[in-house]
């Protein structure tokens, strides 16, 4: 079992992959009577083409699958498994997003019950096709619920129209055609390629003896029959440098237009330390351009072209990555004008100063991310995901500099790589 | 048993009630500063923007940019104004948080570096016409904006309908036509009027040094502050007429319905526990009764749960279903209402249920904003609690006592959010 301290943070965080390939991460934290628990496996709503394990064949499954999949792992045998967490005072819950699906429980009592739940229901899957049927309305009314969201749609639309096949520009939960035509084998079929225990991380934290539990996960995967593919081969389509639709608008019944700016990425590190470099420099990059204490910022307040929920910020995963800001505005057109001549202004006047000013906010966030477990639980997870250590972003933020930031501002902000997404009021 | 995290009162020299929590597993110091209003026509727009002008610029930091850049220099600290409605009582929020020096490279004393952010921010303020031309027009369509939100936006007309002759309507920005008449001047005498005359409460969470947080506070915050000792005198109704039908027509996909329902009790009244048992046995788990029903069972809806306004008094359930559920859905839900007069739920539906709100104090305790705003509704409510007392209190609860409640709980309102009807 490995140990790593963070002398920062004074946290410890205890690792080891145990012989079923599974990852399992232990972060004790006294004075806590919360524990929490959190199962993942390293497959999202992208990973939709991939080569069957058992086949060998290629196969392209309907969109949405990955979500499907999670709402229907809470069915069990004997029932809901809700209900089994109810039974020990824990709450469960869990979530799809593009790049993983995470099962997760909180709870102040009977911890050891609750991991060895969760780990047992992620690992015994159970679909009837009566249940997978049952299971469409419900995900209909949840695709609808977000149809209806003005701020999720103005997202989504933007992410169709930067990437021209790449499936991250396919919603989350698929549409309610694509969800329609999954079967119970379709289910079996993802669940078989991509929960495997060298697929998975499971975390956990609270005030707990890292050995003697790390021994009682152990203990709960070795009575199982865990199969295990190395090689799992995702297929992701050639996406082309350029973005799909430079403009993309919608009509819904809001008070005032919706705006959303993106920038397609086109520097794609692989993983590890040189993609957090990148993630991280462009997030300082995007504060001193536009966050809320540039001037840039200050300035389209007080025109009135943004107001205070205007936000920006960066995404880079293994694949893909973008910028995106935006918030309500009374006129697109114009902020859109704004923002350009803003970052030619502002990218000219990055100065030392500013540099250390946003580089002690990132710190200090990241510091105080440890208040909270959920934050903390799948930051590491998905960082783990890409090769990467939480704990590192203290020494990798060190390594960046005023001139990478002009390198990255070059490389980013080109305005081939712009979209814009509106909402208009209907 | 572990510390669940407890409050102690100390009352400063001017009267401000100052509530100190000291709690060494926080990586960061909260405070918060809240300003308590009687909910009514006359103060409630004005008081709604005080917050927004008063974080626009101080005699010292002249705009929000400046309190922003010294915010990036305080190592990322969140300052941020927010306007509550919690029964009848506006709540005027103020707070910072701040990581802990002990965490980072610096002697900084960062708590006390923000505790001055913060007095600035609350007692120097510029107020000029500018900020306050611009935020009353930010306000306006904060206001109109409700709409984009659909969900919330059907939860506060069901309370607009069912509160129509109550204070308790008004939503807690204020009034549009209120804001377009309101002028500086107005705006500035109400801002020193309930900075003189209104209660002021202090919250500081974090792993602090008690004493000297309150002397620093005490020394700190001198302003003429004379507060009247009278607030809360939110009206609870326990008896409901016609129950009002509303129904409103959007472009939308998906049809949104929530029942108001008059619960006649508040926090602060015995009954209050069992109300809560009631509450999650019906509809805030997912093993509550409109979830295995609605969702399990029949497929109507992704989400369908109840929840409380516990000041005053009311428990509104809410689903989001398809247009042509509409009968089905309101007929299961007024089924598991009247199972539960009926006392019809297992002992098991019971045990899972006290685990999880057990579940969910804990939780609380260990999250120093949900610490804060608990402790910030006992004091509201005039039943200030600790989360331990707030768990005995759910322990005690015995099935008649859920039955006692449920024989108060009344159908005041249903308000459907219905799609266009095509022309």
């Amino acid at each position: 079992m490995q140990e790593i301290y963070d002398d920062i943070i004074k946290e410890r965080l205890y690792l080891k992959k145990l012989d079923s390939g599974l990852t399992v991460m232990l972060m004790p934290r006294a004075d806590y009577k919360k524990y929490y628990g959190i199962f993942a496996t390293d497959y999202g709503s992208i990973d939709n083409k991939f080569v069957n394990p058992e086949t060998n064949e290629v196969v392209e499954v309907p969109d949405g699958i990955a979500h499907f999949l999670e709402h229907k792992l809470f069915e069990s045998e004997e029932g809901d498994v809700f209900n089994k967490f109810a039974r020990l005072g824990a709450s469960a819950n869990a979530f799809t997003n593009y790049n993983m699906t995470a099962y997760l429980f909180n709870t102040s009592s009977n911890f050891q019950e609750a991991v060895h739940t969760l780990l047992d229901f992620v690992q015994d899957p159970y679909f009837t096709d009566e249940s997978v049927e049952k299971e469409k309305g419900i995900i209909t009314q949840e695709i609808k619920m977000y149809n209806d969201e003005a701020g999720y749609q103005v997202y989504a639309n933007l992410l169709e129209a930067l990437y021209q096949v790449h499936p991250v520009r396919i919603d989350i939960a698929g549409t309610v055609e694509s969800i329609n035509r999954i079967t119970k084998e379709d289910l079996y079929l993802c669940y078989n390629t991509f929960y495997n225990p060298g697929n998975m991380v499971l975390f956990l934290t609270g005030d707990f003896n890292p050995v003697e539990i790390m021994e009682m996960i152990e203990e709960n995967q070795n009575k199982k029959e865990l199969r295990n593919y190395n090689d799992i081969e995702r297929i992701f389509p050639e996406e082309p440098a350029s973005v799909r639709e430079s403009l993309v608008v919608k009509k819904m019944d809001v008070s005032e237009p919706l705006f959303r700016l993106g920038i397609k990425e086109r520097s794609l590190p692989e993983g590890g330390r040189e993609l957090l470099k990148q993630e991280l420099g462009t997030g300082l990059l995007l504060d001193l351009l536009v966050g809320k204490s540039s001037k840039l910022y200050q300035e389209l307040y007080e025109q009135a072209l943004i107001d205070d929920y205007f936000n920006s910020y960066y995404v880079l995963e293994k694949g893909y990555g973008y910028v995106i800001m935006g918030g309500k505005s009374r006129n697109p057109e114009q902020l859109y004008n704004k923002l350009l001549e803003g970052f030619r202004k502002e990218s000219r006047e990055i100065r030392e100063g500013d540099f250390k000013r946003v580089y002690k906010k990132v710190l200090g966030e990241y510091v105080q991310s440890f208040n909270s477990f959920e934050a903390v639980a799948t930051e590491f997870i998905s960082y783990y995901f890409k090769g990467i250590s939480f704990f590192d972003i203290p020494e990798v933020i060190k390594e960046i500099d005023i001139d990478y930031l002009y390198q990255r501002y070059e490389g980013l902000f080109q305005e081939d790589n712009f979209v814009r997404s509106i909402i208009e009021v209907s | 048993m572990k510390e669940a995290g407890v409050f102690n009162y100390y009352q400063s020299d001017n009267e401000l009630d100052l509530y100190i929590c000291k709690n060494p597993k926080f990586k960061t110091n909260l405070i918060q500063l809240v300003i308590l209003s009687q909910l009514d026509e006359e103060s409630v727009s004005s008081n709604a923007l005080i917050p927004f002008i008063l974080y626009r610029g101080s005699k010292n930091y002249p705009s929000s940019r400046a309190f922003k850049i010294e915010l990036d220099e305080l190592y990322g600290a969140e300052l941020s104004v927010s306007v509550l409605k919690r029964g009848e009582i506006q709540l005027l929020n103020f707070s910072l948080e701040i990581v802990n020096e002990k965490y980072l490279a610096t002697d900084e004393l960062l708590l006390s570096k923000g505790l001055a952010l913060l007095k600035e921010l609350v007692l120097n303020p510029l107020f000029s016409e500018d900020f306050f031309q611009q935020e009353k027009d930010f306000i306006i369509k904060e206001i109109r904006s409700i709409i984009n939100d659909k969900y919330y936006y059907s939860l506060n007309r069901c309370f607009q309908e069912m509160c129509a002759d109550e204070p308790f309507s008004l939503y807690k920005l204020g009034r549009i036509e209120d804001h377009q008449r309101l002028t500086r001047e107005e705006v500035y005498e109400q801002y020193q009027k309930i900075i003189r005359n209104n209660r002021i409460l202090f919250f500081v969470v974090g792993d602090v040094d008690e004493k000297l947080v309150y002397e620093e506070i005490n020394s700190k915050f001198i302003f003429n502050h004379q507060p009247q000792s009278e607030f809360n005198n939110t009206i609870v109704k326990k008896e409901v007429g016609e129950i009002k039908e509303i129904e409103e027509n959007l472009n939308v996909e998906q049809g949104k319905m929530v029942l108001g329902f008059r619960t006649g009790i508040t926090r602060k009244d015995e009954l209050y526990y069992p109300l809560l048992m009631y509450n999650g046995i019906l509809g805030s788990f997912p093993h509550s009764k409109l979830f295995q029903n609605v969702r399990e069972k029949e497929s109507l809806a992704y989400y369908a749960s109840s929840s409380l306004e516990s000041t005053k008094g009311l428990l509104l359930i809410t689903a989001g279903i398809d247009f042509t559920a509409y009968g089905r859905t309101r007929e299961i839900i007024l089924q598991e209402v009247e199972k539960m007069r009926l006392g019809d739920f297992t002992v098991e539906e019971f045990d899972w249920t006290q685990k999880s709100l057990i579940n969910s104090f804990e939780n609380t305790a260990d999250n120093n904003r949900g610490l804060l705003a608990h402790y910030l509704l006992g004091v509201v409510n005039k039943k200030e609690e600790t989360i331990r007392e707030s768990i005995e209190g759910l322990s005690r609860v015995k099935k008649e006592d859920i039955i006692r409640v449920a024989e108060n709980i009344k159908l005041d309102t249903i308000y459907f959010l219905n799609k266009k009807v095509e022309n």
